[in-house]
């Protein structure tokens, strides 16, 4: 990791220079406004005022986690398409590290859609969502944002070996929308998608998130925590070592570019 | 060559480029995967509502606007030419760029169509919304109307981005959630001021999804195809809107020499 170090802040600096180089890639910040005004439309025309802080918080995840998947295979499709693509897979440095740096300053980012979203509401509704718990908020969002990283990191490792990446990561976002529970908890989504979703960090995340807005004293927030941890290097530990994996397989191959 | 020859080459490249977008593999289980999760989540909204009707309307709008989502994507196909360097060739041909670029997305009509269906008919049983033979026949016919009226602002989407390349998703999805917010998709267009429901009312979308939501609920046909009719007659100044773009981009591009040079 010593060594990965450097790779993983240069990753993270060349980012943050393709957002200034191609605003198209921020693109899910300049939706995020649009959801939550048409949510909240939704929780304001149905009466539940009490709802409207799902409906800001949605659109904030929503953008992060969609930025991530979204961006992780457009790094490998623009990466293979510029020939730059064998080129780092000829450095030292871990596939996985490279994308971690890149993914996780998209991630760092996105999370500008939360300031966005919480603008919408008290701008454009009246809402102002309160944060009753900051510690817990803080705490979740920094968990929440690793979670995002990590599933970047393996939706980009599937991408090295797949040929139509981009038909995929288009049709990722809604799926992870709903087991992620970003705007309904999981617990209202049939039992089988429930536990399903269960093994996903964010269904964890968005209700510990929706529970630090709310005046109620958070329960069990520690273990919870930990859920969203674990279940975050977890997916961590995966995209690694599929990135190893496949990377060891189309070098052997030799379809880096053609893959 | 004439112009039906003209939109038959342009409909053979469409096709081709579907079947370069979508294997049957992705199409039914990364596409029809995401739609429908798409309308599953925006459905189950009623549930946390714990209001059935709201659910039900939830379910009918997303289902149909999934048509219209399709057609946007018009937008980014619009600009595949340059991509793939015939911009210039379709300039220099006799036959020119503006029915070339009209036509060659068509097949998102095609798609829309069938994946909304899928959407509607597949998930409304689920979801409290009966249909039955006759409902869901006019639901298809109304929904493929949607996608027709509505791939002529995706044209306009799509004339520019061939100005500004790298903004080809933006402009459509930005088109695509106002409609979404306002045209009655998620609530009622009266839930806005009256400037957000005239605004509203000039996007072909609302006014077909309006027609599929009488037509299921035994409206009266006059009502259905008052709506309809509004969905043609918007689109309609659309299109002219559109090819009078195309037609500018063409001269402009010809006249500056930028025609290869986007942004």
């Amino acid at each position: 990791m010593r060594n990965s170090s450097p790779a993983f802040w240069a990753a993270a600096r060349f980012q943050l220079g393709e957002f200034r180089r191609d605003p198209g890639t921020l693109l899910m910040l300049v939706t995020a406004p649009f959801f939550a005004v048409i949510l909240l439309s939704v929780t304001e025309h149905g009466g539940r005022a009490d709802l409207a802080p799902y409906a800001i918080l949605a659109p904030a995840v929503m953008a992060s986690i969609g930025m991530a998947v979204m961006e992780a295979g457009e790094t490998i499709f623009r990466d293979r398409t510029a020939g730059v693509l064998e080129a780092i897979l000829t450095t030292p440095a871990p596939l996985a590290i490279v994308l971690l740096g890149r993914i996780a300053a998209i991630t760092v980012v996105s999370l500008a859609g939360i300031a966005e979203c919480w603008l919408v509401g008290a701008l454009g509704f009246g809402v102002v969502v309160d944060v009753a718990h900051p510690l817990v908020f803080a705490l979740t969002l920094a968990a929440t944002a690793a979670g995002i990283a990590a599933t970047g990191v393996l939706m980009a490792a599937v991408f090295v070996v797949g040929r139509n990446v981009r038909s995929f990561q288009n049709s990722l976002t809604f799926p992870l929308y709903l087991l992620g529970g970003a705007m309904v908890p999981v617990a209202m989504l049939p039992s089988g998608f429930e536990a399903l979703s269960r093994v996903f960090f964010l269904s964890w995340a968005t209700d510990l998130l929706r529970d630090s807005l709310a005046p109620d004293p958070v329960a069990a927030f520690w273990p919870r925590l930990a859920a969203v941890l674990g279940l975050a290097a977890a997916t961590f530990a995966a995209g690694s070592w599929l990135s190893h994996r496949l990377v060891r397989r189309v070098r052997r191959n030799g379809t880096v570019g053609f893959a | 060559m004439n112009a039906i020859a003209v939109l038959r080459q342009t409909m053979w490249s469409g096709w081709t480029d579907l079947r370069i977008v979508y294997t049957p593999t992705t199409w039914a289980f990364g596409w029809m995967v995401r739609v429908l999760c798409q309308v599953v989540f925006y459905s189950t909204l009623g549930a946390l509502l714990g209001d059935p009707e709201r659910t039900r309307f939830l379910l009918v709008g997303a289902a149909v606007f999934i048509a219209v989502n399709e057609t946007m994507m018009a937008s980014a196909s619009t600009t595949w030419e340059r991509g793939s360097g015939t911009l210039s060739l379709l300039a220099a041909a006799p036959a020119g760029m503006v029915v070339v670029l009209a036509a060659r997305s068509w097949f998102w009509i095609a798609s829309g169509t069938l994946s909304a269906s899928i959407a509607l008919l597949a998930l409304a049983p689920f979801f409290g919304v009966r249909l039955g033979f006759g409902d869901s026949l006019a639901a298809v016919a109304l929904i493929l109307l949607t996608a027709l009226t509505n791939y002529a602002v995706g044209l306009c989407c799509g004339s520019l981005s061939l100005r500004f390349h790298r903004l080809r998703n933006v402009f459509s999805n930005i088109t695509l959630l106002t409609m979404t917010a306002v045209c009655g998709v998620m609530v009622p267009t009266s839930f806005w001021p009256i400037g957000v429901q005239w605004f509203a009312a000039v996007f072909p979308a609302a006014h077909g999804l309006e027609a599929v939501r009488l037509a299921i609920t035994d409206a009266a046909p006059t009502a259905v195809l008052a709506e309809a009719a509004l969905a043609v007659g918007t689109s309609a100044a659309w299109l002219a809107l559109a090819a009078a773009s195309l037609w500018w981009f063409q001269t402009n591009a010809r006249r500056t020499g930028s025609i290869d040079f986007g942004d």
